[in-house]
């Protein structure tokens, strides 16, 4: 009976001292986490090539940029440089890991600006090349009305060219845009006044 | 340091290697090694929670009940890897992105728990340190030995940097878990041939 006591005590008391000092930590790791959005910040602003200060990288972003939240999403539009393009950071499945896209809008929404991955773990080699600009640069200027196609041999100007040898990877992208531009439509469209 | 430290302390590195003698902990082995930056990351996360955690086991070894051993490791060890998977989730935000689940998962890690129970609750506290450091070399550099043949031959780079140039086309395979698995059984019997060789000398 003691035995058992004891057992439940050294439990007990082992389990809150490890709550304890986990609940410390992760408040500490909470308010470093908070800091991240600023990467986010000057990656877009060098995207735009807008110039900052690296002290005053919010309130320098806040100049150049309006921020729209809808929920936990954030849109950004430009006020200054290719005013009244749409940024938007979506990240969808690809083969094996997430895929964290920046998306650029154009100021009419109908076609892209650009895009850049954010993170990614795909096969390296294969859908790892999703990161090249090879891959990259082809999305400048693509019309995304109806809606983008990443397939073999594109020729139409909604379509780009898949990387061959991952489809799985290509296929996440065309979805993780087409996606980004359905939200786009239905949550900021109107606020922007953008006709269809 | 005593001799039979210093002995304590080679065992981990060649004979009991967890990699490459006992084959432990091979899951996060095959899935991190084909970058050398992120082995060395996923190598010192689990150094040191291995050391922290004998440390700790060590300490308490007279007064964790016998009957529960099992799970008191479990709530010390997961504590240990949450903290510090948050450190990595800070310091190197992109490297934890690329590491998954694995240093979460290095609460699974078989290293820990074996040492835990073959080593740290019947022995002091140093000598739990030393065995901890020792096995945690030798996860370590059989890691990075992975790692720089894997990311040499399936990249041609090395922490990033460009060095075979265009002499080879980069071998794929390797750069992809499965190659993990051919490497790791070149490396195995690398080391048992000659650790065979030894023990026929004597």
């Amino acid at each position: 009976m003691l035995k058992d006591l004891k057992m439940v005590v050294f439990l007990l008391v082992l389990s809150s001292v490890s709550i304890l000092i986990l609940a410390y930590v992760n408040n500490i790791y909470l308010g470093m986490e908070g800091q991240r959005f600023l990467e986010l910040y000057t990656t877009i602003m060098d995207k735009y090539s807008v110039g900052y200060d690296s002290e005053n990288v919010e309130s320098n972003f806040k100049e150049n940029f309006d921020l729209i939240k809808r929920g936990e999403r954030t849109y950004y539009v430009s006020k200054t440089v290719n005013i009244g393009s749409v940024v938007m950071v979506h990240e969808g499945p690809g083969l094996w890991s997430v895929l964290e896209l920046l998306i650029i809008v154009n100021k009419d929404l109908n076609s892209l600006e650009s895009i850049s991955v954010l993170s990614q773990g795909e096969t390296p080699g294969l859908g790892g090349r999703v990161t090249e600009d090879l891959f990259l640069d082809q999305f400048n200027g693509v019309v995304v009305r109806p809606e983008i196609l990443i397939i073999k041999r594109a020729k139409k100007d909604n379509e780009v060219d898949a990387i061959s040898g991952a489809t799985a990877t290509s296929k996440g992208v065309e979805d993780i845009i087409n996606s980004a531009i359905s939200l786009i439509d239905s949550e900021i469209r109107e606020e922007l006044n953008v006709p269809e | 340091m005593s001799q039979n430290k210093m002995e304590l302390f080679k065992e981990g590195l060649w004979e009991n290697n967890p990699i490459f003698r006992m084959a432990l902990g091979l899951c996060s082995t095959l899935a991190v090694t084909n970058l050398l930056f992120n082995t060395l990351i996923m190598a010192a996360a689990v150094t040191v929670t291995l050391i922290l955690n004998s440390i700790i086991i060590a300490a308490l070894r007279n007064i964790i009940p016998e009957k529960i051993r099992m799970v008191s490791y479990m709530i010390i060890t997961s504590a240990l890897v949450i903290i510090i998977d948050m450190i990595i989730k800070i310091l190197y935000p992109e490297i934890s992105k690329q590491l998954g689940p694995y240093v979460a998962l290095i609460i699974t890690n078989c290293i820990i728990m074996g040492r835990a129970e073959a080593f740290a609750i019947n022995n002091p506290v140093f000598e739990s340190f030393i065995d901890a450091v020792s096995i945690g070399l030798g996860y370590s550099l059989s890691l990075i030995s992975l790692a720089i043949v894997r990311e040499l031959l399936g990249f041609g780079t090395l922490l990033g940097y460009s060095i075979t140039k265009d002499l080879f086309a980069p071998f794929t395979l390797l750069s992809i878990p499965p190659g993990a698995f051919f490497m790791l059984g070149i490396f195995i019997l690398i080391v048992n041939t000659i650790s065979s060789k030894k023990g026929g000398k004597k």
